[in-house]
């Protein structure tokens, strides 16, 4: 009987989630294995999944939307990342998982193909992959190293507004330090954003 | 003499402009938050419909919690840019319409700019949040998160007791916990069961 309740308690632990949990993140902490996300609908029509991107040396895994503000205001500067940081494996993979009408597939789809994204665009209407990675906000991004380790999370840098402005580009950093099997100075910021909204 | 008429003209229209324009907004009501370092922030609407928003620190919005002593205080902090907020904030209105009589007091913390006040008072006053009205000196910046005492997603719920102690916090972007809007409203029945110290 009390073995029987010890393996409950054992087991009722673990499906209530990890131990871990960042500064910032209630979900995941720096080092932990990323969550593999099952296969989700991208803008072009195509199921990705994280095992999709086996070959890339780092994944910047970014949750951001249409409607917000904030997340708008980074669009050019994922497409100048993955542009920049394609050559040396970098994969950035954006992920929707706001349930908007403004944010559905159909929308997704006019928008990256507005915004010019050289980077998958998916669609996660059952918010499953936010909850695994306990994502709050749009933008919120994930580096994942080459053992697809987190080693970074958070803002993407320090302004949102301008990026002309920005000193501080946290991603950039982890990526540069993730290609050189090192640790980046920030691992965890918090991101600043519009939150998402998790709906029973 | 028509040139000294026409002085007159136009320093009657000088001073009728100041007078307005340092009227248009005000309430009889004395406002919550100290002067320093806060500031009026009123945007020329329709007469009477104009709400008041206040522009406040971190000092200043503690102050303006503290000034509710008494009362269970719901802070809805938002901004019109907030789809999720725009969406939810009838809700908050309705709470308040229907707890005020009971004790409830509502609080608006706005994240948009200072600067663009009158948009925001445009909001409310569609909205009819006769409320209390804040809005964030620092917008939405970086700093807000910290600044404000919050996980910086918005919209966000603050409910404060009688005693003006911090007693919960809702946060529909918590991936470890769904949302319902009736969550406020539970937890705002709870608070309002618990009568004021004597």
């Amino acid at each position: 009987m009390r073995k029987n309740f010890a393996i409950a308690l054992i087991v009722s632990v673990l499906v209530a989630g990890s131990a871990f949990a960042g500064k910032f993140n209630k979900v995941l902490s720096i080092g932990e294995q990323a969550p593999a996300w099952p296969s989700i609908t991208g803008t072009d029509g195509k199921q990705h999944s994280l095992d999709d991107y086996k070959s890339a040396k780092v994944i910047v895994a970014i949750f951001t939307c249409n409607h917000c503000p904030v997340a708008q205001q980074y669009e050019e500067r994922l497409v100048e990342l993955q542009r920049d940081y394609q050559a040396k494996g970098v994969q950035v993979v954006a992920i929707c998982v706001n349930n908007g009408e403004e944010d559905n597939l159909g929308h997704m789809k006019e928008r990256a193909t507005e915004r010019g994204f050289n980077f998958p665009y998916l669609s996660d209407p059952t918010q499953v992959t936010g909850k695994l990675y306990g994502a709050q906000k749009t933008p919120e991004a994930f580096v994942l190293d080459a053992d697809r380790k987190i080693v970074y999370m958070g803002a993407i840098d320090d302004n949102w507004m301008a990026a002309a402005e920005v000193k501080k580009p946290y991603v950039r950093n982890a990526i540069d330090a993730a290609l050189e099997g090192r640790k980046p100075e920030a691992q965890e910021m918090r991101a600043t954003g519009c939150g998402i909204e998790y709906a029973r | 003499m028509l040139r000294r008429r026409i002085y007159l003209r136009a320093l009657f229209l000088i001073l009728s402009g100041l007078f307005i324009g340092t009227h248009v907004g005000c309430t009889a009501e004395k406002p919550p938050v100290a002067k320093e370092p806060t500031e009026k922030a009123q945007a020329a609407t329709s007469p009477g419909k104009t709400i008041d928003v206040t522009v406040v620190d971190k000092a200043g919005f503690e102050q303006a919690i503290a000034a509710h002593r008494g009362k269970v205080v719901l802070v809805d902090y938002w901004a019109t840019w907030c789809g999720p907020c725009v969406k939810q904030f009838p809700h908050t209105v309705e709470l308040w319409n229907k707890f005020h009589d009971q004790g409830l007091d509502v609080v608006g913390l706005s994240f948009d700019e200072p600067a663009e006040v009158a948009g925001v008072q445009k909001f409310l006053a569609e909205k009819g949040a006769t409320f209390e009205n804040l809005i964030s000196k620092v917008g939405a910046q970086e700093s807000s998160a910290d600044e404000f005492d919050f996980d910086g997603a918005l919209p966000h719920y603050a409910l404060f007791d009688r005693e003006g102690k911090l007693a919960k916090r809702i946060s529909p972007s918590d991936p470890t916990t769904p949302f319902r809007p009736d969550m406020i409203d539970a937890a705002v029945e709870e608070l309002l069961r618990v009568p004021a110290a004597k």
